[in-house]
């Protein structure tokens, strides 16, 4: 919670504060850049691009594990409490969760590589459809809830984490349309199948973000709001005690 | 920059660890001059106090040993027991003095004349007859024998003896005559002076003759006069101390309590002597001389030593154990009776010490009270006429005659053994029950 | 003041409940303290205590619950004013030159600064370990056995003996100094010293224990040894202690109470307290933004 007036008493303990948090926002628009490649493989068929994307998975685990390092340093040797403990915790969280964000991205790269790799059969030109609206969306939310991160912002945290619903709904309709792709034509059925993983993955990413801006709430209204509904986040329910 | 010139191009400003050096020698130098002083002022200080002591030890040993004479004493019948029924009466009424002036011519036969005779007898002192008197009285079988006796010498013999008379002083500027000398040689050719260890300075009262003269009567009346001040100061010394340092509100009426016992002292003790001869003497009627009024004159002395000594005591006890007793549930005064006093007993015993030590030295207040009295038997009790060790000090002093200036020495010396023993005491004690936490 | 005695049930409605009740019959000073202050089975209570020494005011209204078998943990900077309120509590407090303590403590109900209550008899319910180990100067034995002594609780040797023992065996400190019970007590480690200075206390089997600051003198392996000690001590006693060290009052206590200048700001379930304290001098304190 560096940044916030009347730091510690022990300046050396914001800094660490301050390095953990630029650390996952570095490793944050990282993600970010994954997922917009990905897309744009996707979108695009490039193989080429979707390599990238899958290699550079590699520096996004590097970071993690600095990630993970720096916080158990911090609880080992400032012995954080209250906002502290709450701001360290909700960190390693969001390192755990922008991971995993990377990895769904590697998983889209896989994709595009299959997909696109094998000259035998192309796929239906509307089969990434949705895709393409859903990772618009997946990349506006965690654009969003890194900016909430930055600022430990509630309000825009709290954005986030009703945007997530529009994502799943995105997701649902385009489960229903690959589901009339197979109606038409049953030879569709391999490619179908790579969108469902495709539509998942962003479906995925865009619960991460989610999940980083309910982090956010934590560590500054110290209220677990992991299960409680989108539309209860109302700023009369965060402060009540 | 230019190369002509390196020095000043590398390092213009110096290191501190120059200026350091170079201020290091000064600052040694300044250190080695203050311990320089300060061993100075310390051996001056031993010189001052080595001197002393010598003077005074170097004065006083030989106060400690008397001459003798050794003379053939014939224990006559007729002179002593006329009647020969061996009366205690009348053998202690006898005239030895007698028997010692016809040893003494039968010692020296062609000795005659008056003035002859009296230089003679007086070469024994006069306290030979009594030592006769309680030669016989001890054993009356003694009338009718002859005995070689080992007799008191005279003050005079004793001083040429020791060598404090000079022999190549003219006569006429000298107390003792040529005559006498010669007569001493004699007796010394046959082995008849010896000089002994001398117990009855430590057993006889005062006297006239410096030979006799003991201190006994004023160690004696020290001990009575000691044992009622701390009887009587001790209790009330340490009640006060335990009273004003942990029950006594703080208050005016206590600070003024503080600031008048701080007061007190410091005020001269010959008043304290004007108070006792004033209260104790003249209004309650007390006997003069007696060891009780000095007791209670000095107790009134050393109480604000003593009451400043447990109060300091009672100070140092940390606060942690009075909060310790409290802390259990132990009501205020379980807590000063189970616990503080205790613990601070060995600075107040010190503290008792160190006052019952300043009493023992102390004159002024007991000039006033009658205790510099010419006192010739030795105290038996409280009430009893005494004088006390710096008083006989003091009286001895004043005398004229030589042998007392040793007498004097050698009262000095028992009286700094007794306040250096006390003093031993206390700092054993401090050592030893002092507690460390 | 007396007048007052019939509201201290009804205060446990809480902070509103109280100032209902007390209202008007001092100026208040301070009263937003945050958080429950009352507990449902409470062994003292605290109704608005002021204390002064001299004109300095160093505990303003404070009211709070201390509850049975509970570990309360007292916190906050130097001169916050926990100790003197530790220090009310079994009117140590009288002895200081110059205190003054106005409002109500009672324990089980009754009125510990009554004209009718003893602070011998206090003190033998609510018992004291202080900042630095302050055995007597005497055997361990006589350590242990002053208190039941001067008490007359022991109409025995061998029960006296008896007490000795339980009281070191509850202490953890009977294995370690058995064989040397005539030994002085300030002759054992820093460690065993507090730990027979708690034994000092349970001995009269006091009700309460109050420790001020018991393992600031302490190695953390004695300090854990004292802290393991507390949490055994709960399941008989109430415990309340003061402090400096927060990750301390983490350790050991159920409740803390956070005092800033006089003022108890907030008091919560010390998990609370620590993950997520609500006011914000709290939040600072605890944290490490002021000293």
């Amino acid at each position: 919670m560096n940044g916030k007036e009347g730091g510690h008493i022990v300046q050396r303990f914001d800094a660490q504060l301050g390095s953990l948090k630029d650390l996952v926002l570095e490793m944050g628009r990282l993600v970010l850049q994954q997922v917009r490649d990905a897309a744009q493989a996707l979108e695009e068929g490039d193989t080429g691009l979707a390599r990238q994307v899958v290699h550079r998975d590699r520096d996004i685990n590097t970071l993690d594990m600095k990630g993970q390092e720096l916080c158990l340093e911090l609880l080992a040797t400032r012995q954080p409490v209250a906002s502290d403990l709450r701001f360290v915790m909700a960190m390693s969280q969001a390192v755990n969760n922008l991971e995993r964000a990377a990895d769904e991205t590697k998983k889209l790269g896989y994709v595009v590589s299959r997909v696109y790799g094998e000259n035998d059969l192309q796929p239906i030109p509307s089969l990434f459809q949705d895709a393409r609206h859903m990772a618009a969306s997946a990349v506006e939310l965690l654009e969003d809830a890194l900016e909430a991160v930055e600022e430990l912002d509630v309000d825009k945290a709290v954005a986030v984490v009703q945007g997530d619903e529009q994502l799943n709904e995105a997701f649902h309709a385009g489960l229903r349309r690959l589901a009339t792709f197979l109606f038409e034509d049953p030879r569709n059925v391999r490619h179908v199948i790579e969108a469902v993983f495709v539509l998942k993955a962003l479906e995925r990413v865009g619960d991460h973000a989610t999940n980083l801006a309910e982090f956010v709430i934590y560590a500054v209204k110290g209220k677990d709001v992991r299960y409680v509904k989108a539309e209860h986040l109302s700023s009369g329910f965060l402060d009540a005690g | 920059m230019s190369d002509d010139n390196p020095s000043s191009a590398g390092a213009p400003r110096r290191r501190t660890i120059d200026a350091v050096r170079a201020s290091l020698p000064r600052r040694y130098a300044k250190e080695r001059r203050f311990r320089l002083t300060g061993r100075l002022a310390v051996l001056t200080g031993l010189a001052f106090v080595g001197s002393l002591f010598l003077s005074i030890i170097l004065n006083g040993y030989t106060g400690f040993e008397q001459t003798y004479l050794k003379v053939q004493v014939t224990f006559d019948q007729e002179a002593l027991d006329p009647e020969g029924r061996r009366d205690p009466a009348a053998l202690a009424g006898a005239d030895y003095a007698a028997l010692v002036k016809r040893a003494m011519q039968a010692a020296f036969p062609d000795v005659s004349g008056r003035s002859e005779l009296r230089e003679l007898f007086g070469m024994v002192s006069s306290g030979a007859e009594y030592q006769l008197q309680d030669m016989v009285k001890a054993d009356p079988s003694l009338v009718g024998t002859t005995r070689d006796l080992w007799l008191i010498a005279s003050d005079d013999v004793d001083m040429v003896m020791k060598g404090h008379i000079d022999r190549r002083v003219p006569e006429d500027q000298r107390r003792v005559s040529d005559r006498v000398l010669g007569w001493l040689d004699v007796l010394e050719k046959k082995g008849a002076v010896d000089t002994r260890f001398n117990w009855r300075f430590f057993t006889n009262g005062d006297s006239r003759e410096p030979e006799l003269a003991g201190i006994g009567g004023a160690v004696m009346g020290s001990f009575y006069t000691l044992l009622v001040c701390l009887v009587i100061s001790f209790p009330i010394g340490v009640a006060a101390a335990v009273y004003l340092e942990e029950f006594a509100p703080k208050n005016r009426l206590t600070d003024l309590i503080e600031v008048n016992i701080n007061n007190l002292a410091a005020v001269p003790s010959i008043v304290f002597g004007l108070l006792g001869l004033a209260v104790l003497i003249n209004f309650f009627g007390m006997p003069r001389s007696a060891p009780v009024v000095g007791g209670l004159v000095l107790a009134l002395m050393v109480l604000p030593t003593i009451i400043i000594a447990g109060r300091a005591a009672l100070k140092s006890v940390p606060p942690s154990i009075r909060e310790a007793a409290l802390g259990v549930g132990a009501s205020k005064m379980q807590t000063v009776f189970h616990h503080v006093l205790p613990l601070a007993m060995p600075g107040m015993m010190t503290g008792m010490i160190i006052g019952m030590a300043h009493a023992l030295g102390e004159t002024a207040p007991l000039l006033m009270i009658g205790m510099v009295a010419f006192v010739v038997d030795v105290p038996k009790g409280f009430f009893d006429p005494s004088t006390l060790l710096p008083v006989q000090i003091y009286l001895w002093a004043d005398s004229p005659e030589r042998a007392f200036v040793e007498k004097t020495a050698a009262a000095i010396i028992v009286l700094l053994a007794f306040l250096i023993a006390m003093n031993a005491l206390a700092v054993y004690l401090r050592k030893r029950f002092e507690r460390r936490w | 003041m007396n007048a007052t005695m019939g509201t201290l049930s009804d205060a446990a409605t809480g902070v509103a409940g109280r100032a209902d009740a007390m209202d008007g019959l001092r100026i208040r000073n301070f009263s937003g303290t945050v958080g429950e202050v009352t507990v449902a089975n409470p062994r003292m209570r605290t109704r608005g205590v002021d204390v002064y020494y001299g004109d300095k005011h160093a505990i303003k209204n404070v009211t709070l619950d201390i509850g049975s078998n509970e570990v309360i943990a007292m916190i906050g900077p130097s001169g916050c004013g926990k100790s003197t309120f530790l220090r009310c509590l079994n009117r140590m407090n009288d002895t200081v030159e110059g205190c003054r303590v106005t409002g109500h403590i009672t324990l089980d109900d009754k009125d510990v600064y009554d004209r009718q209550m003893d602070p011998v008899v206090l003190r033998a319910q609510v018992g004291m370990v202080f900042q630095k180990p302050n055995p007597f100067p005497k055997p361990i034995y006589d350590n242990i056995a002053y208190g039941p002594r001067i008490h007359g609780i022991a109409a025995s040797r061998a029960e006296l003996d008896e007490i000795v023992e339980s009281s070191l065996r509850r202490a953890g400190l009977w294995d370690e100094v058995k064989d040397r019970l005539d030994q002085p007590g300030t002759g054992l480690s820093g460690g065993q010293q507090q730990r027979l200075c708690i034994a000092r206390a349970i001995a009269v089997s006091p009700e309460v224990i109050l420790m001020d600051e018991p393992c600031s003198a302490l190695d953390p392996i004695a300090t854990a040894k004292i802290e393991e000690l507390i949490d055994e001590l709960r399941q008989n006693y109430t415990i309340c202690i003061v402090t400096h060290s927060m990750q301390q009052a983490a350790r050991v206590s159920q409740r803390t109470a956070y005092f800033h200048l006089g003022d108890l700001i907030e008091v919560g379930e010390t998990t609370q307290i620590f993950t997520n304290p609500r006011h914000k001098l709290t939040e600072d304190y605890i944290t490490g933004r002021f000293g």
